[in-house]
């Protein structure tokens, strides 16, 4: 029975690390049909997001919505940002729910990686999320970076719009070698940072029209030269000034600096804070040929021996450490999602279950896309291992374990859980360890735990002995160590 | 570069003058103690010198790049108003300090704490490398060990190894994440809430559970466990410390940090050293602002923060030295958007009871075009001197320990701070 829950070892470790947490469907799913095809299937750009999930988000105007349609319609401003809750909302959703787990791994990533914090540009994030982020993520990364040098949001955050030829913003030019493609590490130069900055000079969005502008008559013409590019830029054409503009990022973007930049993120998501070089240049070959494909980087990351060699590696941030116990317990929101009127301001997206588990995340210093620089959250262990964070995840663990989240989340079902185990402290305590961590604890945390259970007392002498064990098994199996790596 | 005096202490900080041979060369954490081997084969463990009384030096990170220019603007200096034809505070606005430097108007209790000698300030001061990458820059001004390539601990530290902090609570960053100046070997406690700082019963014995906890934790190896017996350790002190204030601040979130601070020092936490982050965003491209605007907001705040932290604390605020960092200053010249791109040189402002204050010191680069380092106000005091005489004066350090602490830097008096 409980095996059933209980994955392979290797489709274990794939699981942690390509999911934000394992359902039972998952394993089934996994130990059936095998991980190739699995892998297949989750890097199929047409992949449904599932029944589930579409329900979920099927309230939410912005889900669809054109820049134009945010503009005008009068529930969104840039006060309320409702257009930005919405997407907090939608993009956590998705997270726990979606069938299509690694894109949103990876869509995740990619919001780190070109980064517009959530509450900026609020006519336009949800578009970029999906225009830019998403359209690309199974894409090409030259194609999302291309997408992002002129989208309102990029524009608005990195001061686009108020790059001018007098006096160039630098902005951009700077973050685009920096952080989007070949990094400081490359020994670009200020001159470069300007040449880049001149490159875009007059392009801007015009938010009355809600259209790209580019105003030759801010556009600095002349010769340019950014890491090894150059172009006459003699044209104040607008169309030939983008084209020019899209030949600098192009370029970057397939510069073997960027390749080894890109790689040493990826692998530094999925599989250990400090990748192996060899993995590197592994990766980074694989970006150069394939026109920085990203499934075709994954594909080679994930076929390293590396891959399963380190399982475990990674501390989970906030955002993977709570979803996967929403996942692993199988838990299901109190209440529906009710995003309200959209016509009424007052009342849409007020009572929504969505605004307390975005909570979650905030209280952590982990919403989602909410860093406020322009290098997206830390991707490393250390700044997550904080006092707050270690007794928080206790908390949580055991709040949500004992349902006593209950407008947000409902009681774990323990019977189903623990179906065909009989109700004895240290049969709940293999049994949970499994389903949660994989394995079997140690002899010695095992007689800890189990001793635990075995002392608990119910106070509010209504409880089934099975759920009673159940829930405080889960709340120390959610304190062990090995629940906070992936 | 021609240096102009500014009415100030005269001291040397070129880079020039670092002597290679104190240089050191490799430094490992050992045990529980800092070995430090120089080049010339000394070796010593920074441990040795105990415990050592000291006050609380409180790290405040201005990120983004603090402009400097703007918050204490060079006076009768036409460059200004020429190179920053909209954001340049007037000399009619400023708050006049000495005939050479004002401050920015919304910085009213700063003025306050200068005139009774509260508030030092050290000009044209920053990173003695400037990249203009706030990541690069941030990130090494937090490691502070230029002369040590490849180094992976925070200054803050090795500080508290080299004082020998033995709580854990010594060390705090009031934070979300930890701050790279904190990495290291000595246990430190990052918060930002004190309701998330206890941990809640469940129903068993709260000992028995705290056991286990501490049990399933000491039996693994990883990071992760050494800092959650850490946690579990601090988080049961830290349950008589009353979540209390007693100044009014502003309603802002850099606000509420300032007063778990305020709560865990009113509560006795033995804190030697302390790092806040500014929340708000100091990276002003555009709109900066003179009255109003992104950097003209977010001196208003800091100014009725610190006037508010101060006034919380009561005389504890004797036994405090702030400290204000950031990665870089602005850009001399403006931008097309009314703001400024990222610089070099900034301000420091050394702030609290052991403060030698009424002055602005510095070796004042000019800002005519030939003095300038790429458009940017040049650096001329390391802010590493600042550190350094905080260590020594206020965290009573040894020039031994200090100069383990900062490898390869041979640290000069400010005169900002009184010896301990």
């Amino acid at each position: 029975m409980v095996a059933t829950l209980y994955p392979r070892k290797a489709n274990w470790v794939s699981l942690s690390k390509l999911t934000y947490g394992f359902t039972p469907e998952d394993v089934t799913q996994i130990d059936k049909s095998g991980f190739k095809s699995w892998l297949d299937k989750q890097l199929t750009p047409s992949l449904p997001e599932g029944s589930d999930t579409l329900a979920k988000l099927s309230g939410f105007f912005t889900l669809t919505a054109t820049i134009d349609e945010v503009s005008k319609f009068s529930t969104f401003d840039k006060n309320n940002d409702l257009a930005g809750d919405e997407l907090a909302a939608i993009t956590l959703i998705r997270r726990l729910f979606s069938d299509r787990q690694l894109f949103e791994l990876l869509v995740e990533h990619f919001n780190d990686y070109i980064h517009v914090p959530l509450h900026t540009a609020w006519q336009s994030r949800v578009a970029f999320d999906r225009d830019v982020i998403r359209a690309n993520t199974l894409g090409n990364f030259p194609d999302m970076l291309i997408a992002s040098s002129v989208h309102p949001s990029m524009l608005d955050y990195l001061n686009g719009n108020e790059n001018t030829k007098e006096a160039p913003n630098e902005n951009y030019g700077r973050e685009l070698q920096e952080l989007h493609t070949v990094t400081s590490k490359a020994g670009y130069k200020q001159s470069d940072v300007v040449d880049a900055a001149r490159a875009f000079s007059g392009i801007s969005w015009d938010y009355d029209k809600n259209v790209l502008a580019v105003d030759p008559d801010q556009h600095w013409t002349g010769r340019l030269s950014v890491f090894g590019w150059t172009h006459p830029n003699t044209s104040a054409d607008p169309s030939e000034i983008q084209k020019m503009t899209q030949s600098l990022v192009h370029y970057l973007a397939m510069r073997p600096e960027t390749a080894k930049a890109f790689s040493t993120r990826l692998a530094r998501r999925f599989i250990a804070d400090d990748p192996s070089p060899a993995l590197i240049a592994r990766m980074s070959a694989k970006y150069l040929t394939s026109g920085g494909n990203v499934p075709a980087v994954m594909r080679s990351m994930i076929s390293s021996r590396e891959f399963l060699g380190n399982a475990g590696k990674k501390v989970k941030r906030p955002m993977e450490h709570f979803a996967s116990v929403v996942r692993s317990l199988d838990l299901k929101f109190a209440t529906p999602i009710q995003s309200g009127d959209v016509s009424k301001p007052d009342d849409y997206f007020h009572d929504s279950v969505m605004q307390n588990i975005d909570y979650y995340l905030v209280a952590q210093g982990h919403e989602p896309m909410a860093w406020p620089f322009p290098n997206g959250y830390p991707d490393i262990a250390t700044p997550w291992t904080t006092l707050n964070g270690q007794i928080r995840r206790w908390n949580m663990g055991a709040a949500l374990s004992h349902g006593w989240n209950d407008q947000d989340f409902l009681k774990p079902d323990f019977a189903t859980l623990l179906k065909g185990v009989a109700v004895k402290p240290d049969l709940i305590v293999d049994a949970l360890s499994l389903r949660l961590l994989g394995t079997k604890l140690s002899d010695a945390d095992r007689s800890d735990i189990v001793r635990l259970v075995s002392d608990s007392y119910d106070s509010t002498a209504s409880l089934s002995q099975q759920i009673q064990y159940g829930q405080v098994a889960s709340t120390l199996i959610l304190a062990m160590p090995l629940w906070n790596f992936r | 570069m021609t240096t102009q005096k500014c009415g100030c202490p005269d001291f040397q900080t070129t880079e020039a003058g670092i002597s290679r041979r104190s240089f050191l060369s490799g430094m490992l954490a050992v045990g529980g103690g800092l070995i430090v081997s120089s080049s010339t084969g000394l070796k010593y463990s920074l441990a040795a010198f105990g415990d050592t009384p000291s006050d609380v030096i409180i790290t405040l990170s201005m990120r983004g790049g603090m402009d400097g220019l703007m918050a204490v603007p060079r006076l009768g200096d036409p460059n200004m108003l020429l190179l920053r034809p909209t954001i340049s505070v007037l000399d009619s606005q400023a708050l006049i300090l000495d005939r050479n430097f004002g401050l920015h108007p919304n910085l009213v209790n700063f003025k306050s704490l200068f005139d009774s000698k509260e508030l030092a300030i050290v000009h044209a001061a920053g990173t003695p490398v400037g990249t203009r990458s706030h990541f690069d820059d941030q990130n090494a001004l937090e490691l502070a060990a230029y002369g040590n390539p490849g180094t992976t601990t925070g200054w803050q530290n090795r500080f508290l190894q080299a004082a020998g902090a033995t709580n854990v609570l010594s060390g705090i960053s009031v934070a979300d994440q930890t701050p790279v100046a904190f990495y290291g070997a000595s246990p430190t406690v990052t918060l930002s809430s004190l309701d998330d700082a206890i941990l809640g019963d469940i129903e068993v014995d709260h000992k028995n559970y705290l056991q286990v906890l501490q049990n399933i934790h000491s039996r693994s190896t990883h990071r992760w466990s050494q800092v959650a017996l850490s946690t579990l350790t601090a988080s049961e002190e830290l349950r008589t410390v009353k979540d209390q204030t007693h100044a009014a601040y502003p309603d802002t979130s850099t606000a509420e940090r300032f007063k778990l601070l305020a709560s865990l020092l009113n509560g006795n936490t033995p804190i030697k050293t302390a790092s806040i982050d500014f929340s708000d965003n100091f990276d002003v491209h555009s709109d900066a602002g003179v009255r109003t605007g992104t950097m003209a907001d977010n001196f208003k705040e800091l100014d009725a923060i610190i006037a508010a932290f101060k006034a919380d604390i009561g005389n504890i605020w004797q036994r405090v030295t702030i400290v204000t960092l950031t990665e870089f200053g602005r850009r001399l010249q403006e931008n097309s958007s009314a703001g400024v791109d990222h610089g070099w040189a900034s301000v420091i402002f050394v702030i609290g009871g052991g403060v030698k204050g009424g002055q602005v010191v510095c070796n004042w680069p000019g800002l005519e075009e030939n003095n300038l380092r790429d458009g940017d106000l040049a650096v001329t005091t390391d802010y590493r001197h600042v550190l350094a005489e905080v260590m020594k004066n206020r965290g009573g350090l040894s020039s031994e320990a200090i100069s383990a602490i900062l490898p390869g830097f041979t640290p000069l008096p400010l005169g900002v701070t009184k010896p301990i």
